[in-house]
């Protein structure tokens, strides 16, 4: 099946006016091309809510590039993405009965689902990963030696690892799941300036932790893409 | 570390990496972007849970399942509609009686539609007891009435009326899911299909019933026997030996 079938024109036709998504990755780079429309999400979740397949897909299509982008900046691993992506649209499934519209957004009820899925996995991930290195290094693996021909992506995500949590967060929602301010507010408890401004700060440091030597838990963060 | 963003890749982007996020979203776009099977696999199978969710609210559509979901918003709509639908009868019931009466109003007649909305309206609540009933006897006036009409050789009006089964067979399934002797609701809608069949030859002349009205009901009736089951199978226990 090739991506952006005549399903998705058929999604879009059933559920009224919409603006096409971007879901072809090959054509994504300029996204975040089509903004969202947010009357037109609204209903194509009541629709899809209220079983509309049709619509279902759509809403599917419309964001799964975005919380895909956003798992992989929060694991690095695009097996480990795919696996986030899946598990949050069948969480989505499973809510969406009880979704309602009082002011949120979609998108931020979504990627509050998609952070949710995400730090699940990591906790378990985590206590598997106690359990494998009671005694010593993962499988008695010493830490590789830094990897000198990583990607941008293993580069970018290391030098997002020398943020703090906050900062972290927020660029993944803005740049990432290509978030408005407003909805990374509403998922991370703050108001839209404040959101702003903590986004200042976090390119501010990415910018430093380009411009200098990696930080060390960028190093670390290095050395674990290395080992996985 | 040999390649820690070298200074050729900032020469590369004046903006890059500074508070013009453009670079980042064109990393973003570039390197973090999925691809089509990852993007397909992960359809598939949202999909399959959304269907799975969704087959199981189809059956339990009636209002006494308390439950939240897509169900609600039908108990809605019939709530709200109650009011509009009582007028809209009315109306119905006006034109019908001035256009004619039951001659105007037959199966085939121009205001055949007409009645089978009118008959669809005035069926008790959904969620109440006697919808069930009144529902199945809808079938059986449709059955009767292709039966009279096919004595009086009229195969327009015998088509019409098996035609209008499918439309009453359709709200059976959803009132019969909680209704206690579901088994011989089973057996009502077996009679019913056999029923049709003989109308069916009758109406063919003795060949094959292939398509139309006749196969519409057939169908109906096959797939509303077939969504029953399913439920009755899985919870044979609420069956009871009384009819409805």
């Amino acid at each position: 099946m090739t991506w952006r079938t005549a399903t998705s024109a058929e999604a879009s036709s059933a559920a009224g006016a919409r603006t096409a998504p971007n879901t072809d990755p090959a054509s994504a780079g300029s996204v975040f091309a089509a903004a969202r429309d947010e009357e037109a999400i609204r209903g194509l979740v009541i629709a899809a809510r209220s079983g509309d397949e049709a619509a279902f897909v759509s809403v599917y299509r419309t964001y799964a590039p975005d919380v895909y982008r956003f798992c992989l900046a929060r694991v690095g691993r695009p097996e480990d993405a795919e696996d986030l992506l899946q598990q949050t649209f069948l969480r989505v499934v499973e809510a969406l009965p009880r979704y309602e519209d009082r002011g949120l957004p979609f998108g931020a009820w979504l990627f509050r689902i998609a952070r949710s899925v995400t730090v699940d996995q990591h906790r378990r991930r985590r206590d598997e990963l106690s359990l494998d290195t009671e005694g010593g290094e993962p499988n008695g693996v010493p830490p590789a030696p830094l990897a000198l021909d990583l990607g941008d992506r293993e580069m970018l995500l290391a030098a997002l690892a020398s943020l703090t949590p906050d900062q972290r967060e927020v660029v993944r929602l803005r740049f990432f799941a290509d978030l408005t301010a407003r909805e990374c507010g509403l998922i991370l408890g703050r108001d839209e300036a404040a959101v702003r401004a903590l986004q200042w700060r976090a390119l501010a440091a990415l910018r430093r932790a380009m411009d200098s030597t990696p930080p060390a838990p960028a190093v670390r963060h290095v050395q674990r893409l290395a080992v996985t | 570390m040999s390649r820690w963003w070298p200074a050729a890749r900032r020469d590369q982007d004046s903006a890059w990496p500074s508070q013009d996020p453009g670079w980042l979203r064109r990393l973003a776009a570039r390197d973090f972007a999925p691809t089509a099977p990852q993007l397909h696999r992960a359809e598939t199978r949202a999909l399959a849970a959304f269907r799975a969710a969704h087959r199981a609210t189809d059956l339990a559509l009636t209002g006494s399942l308390a439950t939240k979901g897509p169900g609600h918003l039908a108990l809605a709509g019939a709530r709200i509609g109650r009011s509009a639908r009582l007028a809209f009868v009315v109306a119905l019931v006006v034109v019908v009686a001035g256009a004619g009466g039951t001659a105007a109003s037959g199966p085939g007649a121009p205001l055949y539609a007409m009645r089978l909305a009118v008959e669809r309206t005035m069926l008790p609540a959904p969620g109440q007891p006697a919808r069930l009933d009144a529902e199945l006897a809808l079938v059986d006036r449709r059955l009767a009435d292709a039966a009279a009409a096919l004595r009086r050789e009229d195969t327009r009006a015998a088509s019409a009326a098996l035609g209008a089964v499918a439309g009453d067979v359709a709200g059976v399934v959803p009132d019969a899911v909680l209704h206690s002797s579901r088994r011989a609701v089973l057996t009502r809608l077996d009679d019913d299909a056999a029923a049709v069949q003989k109308l069916g030859v009758a109406l063919t002349g003795g060949g094959a019933v292939t398509g139309g009205a006749v196969q519409e009901a057939l169908d109906a009736l096959r797939s509303a026997r077939e969504k029953l089951a399913s439920v009755t199978d899985r919870d044979p226990a609420t069956d009871s030996p009384r009819g409805p």
